[in-house]
């Protein structure tokens, strides 16, 4: 146990008694929310019970046959929904692990139709499609960024941008949803300034454009360097102008990937220690400075 | 960084207006993790520029972690300790080679002298888990090993640390000890597993409900976890009945346990919080990884089929 009680007490004024007083009775654990814990057991349940309908659909295909398979795990996504939908009023933290189940099971579900009846034939790649907007209204419908998530996982996948197959070819699809994301995201904040999806839209697209740009830096070391170091500026940029730091963290640590890249290509490879050695102290002193600077304009 | 600096740093995080002053340069963990990450970098290029001479290196990384600390008052920055603990493991290869289980306790005192030092309870950690890997190798002892440093670990949670670093030391040990005893978890030693897990499991999660403790059900949590895998292992139903049942029993559980807190506003109840500042970009990251993570299983039929993300080759 840690507390600092004696600490919060002496803090305490008229005027912020009870915000002192409810720091006191967690440090107490007078208070104690086990929120944490049942939002890990719902996701942890969730995503087992769909790793387990994945198994019943492969496994029992030749027992059951593909349209009873189909129809059982419609019939369960659509209880999941329809338990969410119906329970908003007195929803608890577990619902939104219910939505995400009957989320996964309509994605597998999808991809378990297209497998055995080809729906879209040699353009099979399109019930990613299907997938992605059905979990996109289910996003806006229940204002779920878990399932705003999925959709973008599946709407990168049918854009071209599945890591899962290796990284030839995937920077033209990155920059392509990275961009659809940008797009996406300035509508929603436009039409539906309600939701609170931006910094979602805003995470993912710039992951997804790091790694399009990173992803060619074996085979053209110069133009996905330079791109590299140019999106990471973007990112690093972004995060200062929303005043999010790991924007800036994550866009110079890629940045330096580019700039050692680029640096290693054109330089004898016999001083690679030598280099490295530099780059890091360089990239230590100059994140120092950057994370000074983030400091003093949020101060402002 | 004495106790009164280590409580006013936790403080200043806890009630940002108060304007508590610390003498001392930190960092979020984010950021922290980056720097250590670039700075161990740093240093293995040092290793190995001047020809693998770790004698030579540790010197130099640990008198540079010092004067940062001592003289520019730098204090898990990320930076220092990545220098300190870069520049023993550096030096511990200048000693020779005796492949005895010894080894492991070197390795062990590697990771906990830069610990202490720099009070980083993932070094201490980390040295714990070679001490758990000598038991093994030499008694093959590594899951009791684990489970009674880790079971040290949750009685030294109920007591009142005024350090916060001490505090976080116990709650290193008392979640990684549980996983990092599984991994020596013999097939033929499965029933005592099962009891060891089973009873640490139980034991923690009663204190937890006593004491109303964070780590100490995610501990009891793993515990039980472990159990019930093992027992899995045991019991001749197909898998995907015993996931749907685990699956089932986890999100029933949760589903009980936030109803019967509903409306309940002290004691333990069930109105949001969160442990770290990112735990909703960690829930979201862990569902977009899914896809690749769960669903692309090979269909019979010869083609793969996606689930969240669903990643689909026919």
């Amino acid at each position: 146990m840690h507390s600092l009680e004696p600490e919060l007490r002496a803090l305490i004024t008229p005027h912020n008694e009870r915000a002192i007083g409810a720091l006191i009775a967690r440090e107490r654990r007078d208070v104690f929310s086990v929120y944490p814990e049942l939002r890990l057991a719902g996701w942890l349940g969730a995503t087992t019970l769909a790793a387990a309908a994945g198994i019943v659909l492969k496994d029992n295909l030749e027992r059951l046959g593909p349209i009873a398979l189909a129809a059982l795990m419609a019939v369960a996504a659509v209880a999941c929904y329809a338990w969410t939908w119906f329970r908003r009023a007195k929803a608890s933290v577990v619902d939104d692990y219910v939505l995400l189940l009957g989320a996964l099971l309509v994605s597998a579900d999808v991809a378990f139709v297209e497998s055995q009846f080809h729906l879209f034939d040699a353009n099979w790649k399109h019930h990613l499609l299907i997938v992605a907007v059905f979990h996109a209204l289910g996003a806006y419908a229940y204002r779920s960024r878990m399932l705003l998530s999925l959709s973008i996982v599946a709407l990168a996948a049918w854009i071209g941008f599945e890591t899962s197959r290796g990284l030839e070819g995937l920077m033209i699809p990155a920059f392509a949803t990275a961009a659809f994301l940008i797009l996406w995201r300035e509508a929603d904040r436009r039409v539906l300034p309600a939701t609170t999806f931006s910094r979602t839209f805003e995470h993912f697209a710039a992951v997804i454009a790091l790694h399009g740009a990173v992803s060619r830096i074996d085979h053209d070391t110069i133009t996905a360097g330079l791109l590299l170091i140019v999106v990471a500026a973007a990112v690093v940029a972004w995060g200062f102008r929303t005043r999010s730091e790991p924007f800036v963290l994550y866009g110079f640590v890629f940045a330096v990937i580019g700039l050692d890249a680029l640096v290693l290509k054109l330089v004898d490879y016999s001083r690679v220690e030598l280099i490295i050695l530099v780059s890091m102290v360089a990239a230590v002193a100059g994140l120092h400075a950057l994370h000074a600077r983030f400091k003093s304009e949020v101060a402002r | 960084m004495n106790v009164e600096h280590e409580r006013a740093l936790r403080l200043r995080a806890l009630v940002p207006e108060a304007a508590v002053e610390v003498p001392w340069r930190t960092h979020g963990i984010l950021l922290r993790i980056v720097l250590f990450g670039l700075t161990l970098a740093g240093v293995a290029a040092l290793y190995f520029l001047i020809d693998e001479r770790g004698l030579i290196t540790g010197a130099i990384t640990i008198a540079i972690a010092e004067y940062l600390i001592n003289a520019r008052r730098w204090w898990w920055t990320g930076i220092e300790e990545a220098l300190w603990i870069g520049g023993v493991f550096a030096a511990i290869t200048d000693l020779p080679e005796s492949g005895t289980p010894e080894a492991l306790l070197v390795l062990a005192a590697a990771a906990a002298i830069p610990g202490f030092r720099m009070r980083n309870p993932v070094f201490g950690a980390v040295a714990a888990g070679f001490v758990v890997a000598y038991f093994e190798k030499k008694w093959d002892l590594g899951v009791l090993a684990a489970l009674v440093l880790a079971t040290i670990a949750v009685f030294a949670l109920l007591r009142t640390w005024r350090r916060f670093s001490t505090e976080w030391l116990w709650i290193a040990l008392a979640l990684t000890l549980p996983l990092v005893g599984r991994f020596y978890a013999d097939e033929v030693w499965r029933n005592v597993t099962i009891i060891l897990y089973g009873a640490f499991g139980a034991l923690a999660l009663f204190l937890a409900i006593r004491k109303r403790h964070h780590a100490l059900f995610f501990s009891g949590a793993l515990g039980i976890a472990i159990a019930g895998i093992e027992v899995g292992r045991l019991l001749a139903a197909p898998l995907e009945l015993k996931l749907a049942a685990t699956g089932a029993c986890l999100l029933l559980g949760a589903w009980l346990t936030a109803r019967s807190l509903r409306g309940r506003t002290t004691g333990i109840v069930a109105t949001p919080s969160s442990l770290t500042t990112f735990d909703d970009e960690l829930e979201l990251a862990a569902t977009a990884a899914l896809p690749r993570e769960e669903f692309d299983q090979k269909m019979e039929s010869g083609g793969e089929f996606g689930g969240a993300g669903a990643t689909g080759k026919y």
